[in-house]
């Protein structure tokens, strides 16, 4: 059981790097945005894995559900924001936000 | 450790770098199709049935649907330009995978210590998710419905017709 | 009377739709209603509170399990604050030009449900998902006029807010995993083994939640999203948004989970101190009202957490009382600042000059939130100060008491010199036509401006009433 864990947690723990060096390598809005869809995926392991550690898998899946409901909702409302800009400036280019400084 | 749950974790870590390195948007996404199935897979294997097939719908398919419409809607580049992003884009993606092979390896070298301490308590739970949802979750459903109401007007606010002051 | 908190403003948002259809104006005025429903409701909950015996008198759960809410003394002042700024928001919004005020309303009410749901929250998972609701409604109250600099504030705001996100989760997680449950209680009681997962799991939401308060090192996105959201919506989020889902949170969850230590002390004693002075440094160097409010703002949570870290009752106190006094005093100055930007158009400092003569109420107003915001006497906002530096004082903490003292002066450095810029000297070309805004727009500012003096007049029955509200937490 330990085993399933450790290997699990540090699936997590290497999704977690691959979302959070995709957020802060990217140059493009949309790519910053699937760098945390893949976070979110450790996200959802590490709550699924712990419930299966704990033995309270059913309530860790209740607890999933939620944040996979929260992380959808997010998306598109992300989307729509990068949608607005690529309509207000014709990139998606985030070295381009720079009307906002000093 | 057993087969089976090493090939589930390469189906999800590996389609998660190969997001990460598409240079081609359209491409991530799909990786992150597939590390969606990984992880549905993962979860089934778990002992997760329920959220797992959550994630396979949602995960594997609205998520997807929204990802791909936004890059098709938003698809302006020229070919030079194109060119000259992905020479950039590789060197900037190239520390990656060695980063990932370095934590992967740290973590495995270092389970007798981060994973150490922890009793495995035994809970025996009774009902199904839907029931915990309904019973002792209930705040969270509530939330749910807010973030959903939070969605819809978001959307049909950022996506209201005239002017923005009308 | 629990329920209703969350249930109230989820329905006023509910019905906007068909106010939209049938009658536009009474959108704005069933929020009204449904924010002064919350502000009686949790005054009642307050002196409900301070004549109850126990202390704990109204900590109760609904409905068994189902709907595990509760509301002590620390809730109750957070409550109240933010139905008192969601007011000011509410009536100040009314008088500027917005798209779809329905929408907008509706909006406002779900953050504020969110808010209401996380001040009463008693397991971390719910928190989460308060927390997220808070986030999501704000990025797009922030990008509401769909300008550039809108998206622009509001996608940094997403980012950072994302990564938060994650880290919170994973702390959740990986609490979960060693104690089995995720209520304050349940969690509390499984900490006993001290597993690395715990540090861990400890780690990742302090550091979470210190960037969603906008704490020093991790202030980037804030600013920036202060400065791009349009008028009405930044008083909501330095009012209350930013404090609630960042600082109370903090608050919440070391008070009840984890306890005070000796480490967390410390961490939270140097990021405050760092944000408190190197805000207000950066504050001065501002040419932009609201961009330099945004930095006061990281320097006034960095006074508030400091206050926190000691853990002791005075530092409680002082930093429920510097809570309540910086929604105040920070929701007044950036409502005279939008009743500026909507009366000339112009938001850089140096674009204005002499508008006390021809505003003269927003620059009274605005004179009495500076004045409280550097803490001057009698304003409350001194006697905020003055308990925190007393509560560092008192903890051996010297050093940090005397660098509270020292930025204080800043403040007031760089309060007065915005006030001169915009409000005093001559009139600037150009500006000779402005005219006082309408009622609308000053009416909340001298609400706000009354309350910042009132608390400072009043000051020992509130500091009696905090000691009494808080009573539970100071054991």
């Amino acid at each position: 059981m330990v085993n399933i864990f450790v290997a699990d947690w540090i699936a997590v723990i290497i999704l977690f790097c691959i979302g959070l060096y995709t957020m802060i390598v990217a140059k493009n809005m949309l790519r910053i945005l699937i760098g945390f869809e893949i976070m979110t995926k450790g996200v959802t392991l590490a709550i699924i894995t712990a419930g299966s550690v704990n033995g309270k898998i059913v309530f860790s899946q209740a607890l999933a559900i939620t944040v996979i409901v929260i992380e959808v909702v997010f998306i598109a409302i992300a989307l729509a924001i990068v949608m607005i800009t690529q309509k207000n400036k014709r990139s998606l280019d985030v070295r381009k936000l720079t009307n906002l400084k000093g | 450790m057993e087969l089976h749950l090493l090939i589930l974790i390469g189906l999800l870590l590996i389609p998660a770098v190969l997001a990460a390195f598409a240079m081609d948007l359209l491409r991530a996404a799909i990786a992150l199709l597939v590390a969606s199935l990984g992880l549905a897979l993962t979860m089934f294997n778990l002992g997760a049935p329920l959220a797992g097939s959550f994630e396979l719908s949602v995960g594997v398919g609205l998520i997807t649907v929204l990802f791909v419409n936004a890059i098709s809607l938003t698809r302006l580049v020229s070919e030079e330009e194109r060119l000259e992003r992905t020479k950039d884009h590789y060197r900037r993606f190239a520390l990656l995978p060695v980063l990932v092979v370095l934590i992967g390896a740290l973590m495995y070298r270092t389970q007798d210590f981060w994973a150490a301490g922890l009793e495995f308590v035994k809970y025996d739970e009774a009902g199904t998710v839907g029931e915990i949802l309904w019973k002792s979750r209930g705040l969270d459903l509530i939330g749910q419905i807010v973030i959903i109401m939070v969605g819809v007007y978001g959307v049909a606010i950022l996506f209201r017709r005239g002017s923005p002051n009308g | 009377m629990v329920l209703a908190f969350i249930f109230v403003p989820l329905v006023g948002a509910a019905m906007m739709p068909i106010m939209r259809k049938f009658w536009v104006k009474g959108s704005t005025l069933v929020t009204i209603a449904v924010t002064l429903f919350m502000l009686t409701g949790s005054f009642a909950n307050i002196l409900r509170e301070i004549n109850s015996e126990t202390g704990i008198s109204f900590q109760k759960t609904l409905l068994g399990e189902k709907f595990a809410l509760s509301i002590d003394g620390l809730s109750a002042v957070v409550l109240m604050t933010i139905a008192l700024v969601t007011l000011a928001t509410i009536i100040f919004s009314a008088g500027v030009p917005i798209g779809r005020r329905s929408g907008f309303n509706a909006l406002v009410l779900l953050a504020v449900t969110g808010m209401n749901g996380l001040a009463m929250a008693t397991d971390i998972f719910s928190m989460y998902v308060f927390v997220e609701i808070v986030s999501i409604s704000s990025f797009i109250l922030i990008v509401y006029n769909m300008d550039e600099i809108g998206t622009e504030g509001s996608f940094k705001y997403m980012i950072l807010s994302a990564v938060a996100t994650v880290f919170l989760l994973i702390g959740i997680a990986a609490l979960f995993a060693v104690t089995g449950d995720v209520s304050f209680q349940g969690v509390a009681a499984g900490l006993s083994s001290s597993a690395p997962l715990v540090r861990f799991g400890l780690g990742f939401i302090v550091f979470a939640l210190a960037l969603k308060s906008g704490l020093m090192p991790f202030h980037g996105w804030l600013p920036d999203a202060y400065t791009a959201a349009p008028v009405s919506v930044s008083v909501l989020l330095a009012g209350v948004i930013t404090k609630v889902a960042g600082v109370y949170t903090l608050m919440r969850i070391i008070v009840a989970v984890f306890g005070f230590s000796e480490s967390f002390s410390n961490l939270i004693m140097i990021l405050g101190a760092l944000s408190m002075t190197l805000a207000a440094f950066m504050a001065l160097g501002q040419g932009d009202f609201k961009r330099m409010l945004a930095f006061s703002s990281i320097s006034q949570i960095g006074y508030i957490l400091m206050s926190f870290a000691t853990g002791t009752t005075l530092g409680l106190i002082g930093a429920v009382f510097h809570f309540f006094n910086h929604a105040v005093f920070k929701s007044l100055l950036f409502l005279n600042a939008g009743a500026t930007e909507t009366a000339t158009g112009a938001r850089r400092l140096e674009d204005l000059g002499g508008l006390a003569a021809k505003m003269p109420v927003t620059g009274i107003t605005s004179i009495i939130g500076m004045l409280s915001a550097a803490g001057i006497p009698p304003l409350a906002g001194f006697w905020s100060k003055i308990l925190i530096i007393i509560a560092l004082w008192g903890s051996g903490h010297r050093f940090y008491a005397g660098l509270a003292v020292f930025t204080s002066l800043v403040t007031l450095a760089y309060l007065l010199h915005a006030q001169r810029r915009a409000f005093f000297g001559k009139v600037r070309e150009g500006l000779e036509n402005v005219a006082e805004v309408s009622p609308l727009l000053y009416g909340p500012a001298v609400l706000m401006a009354v309350l910042a003096v009132a608390a400072g007049i009043f000051y020992p029955v509130i500091i009696r009433t905090l000691n009494l509200l808080l009573r539970i937490h100071l054991n």
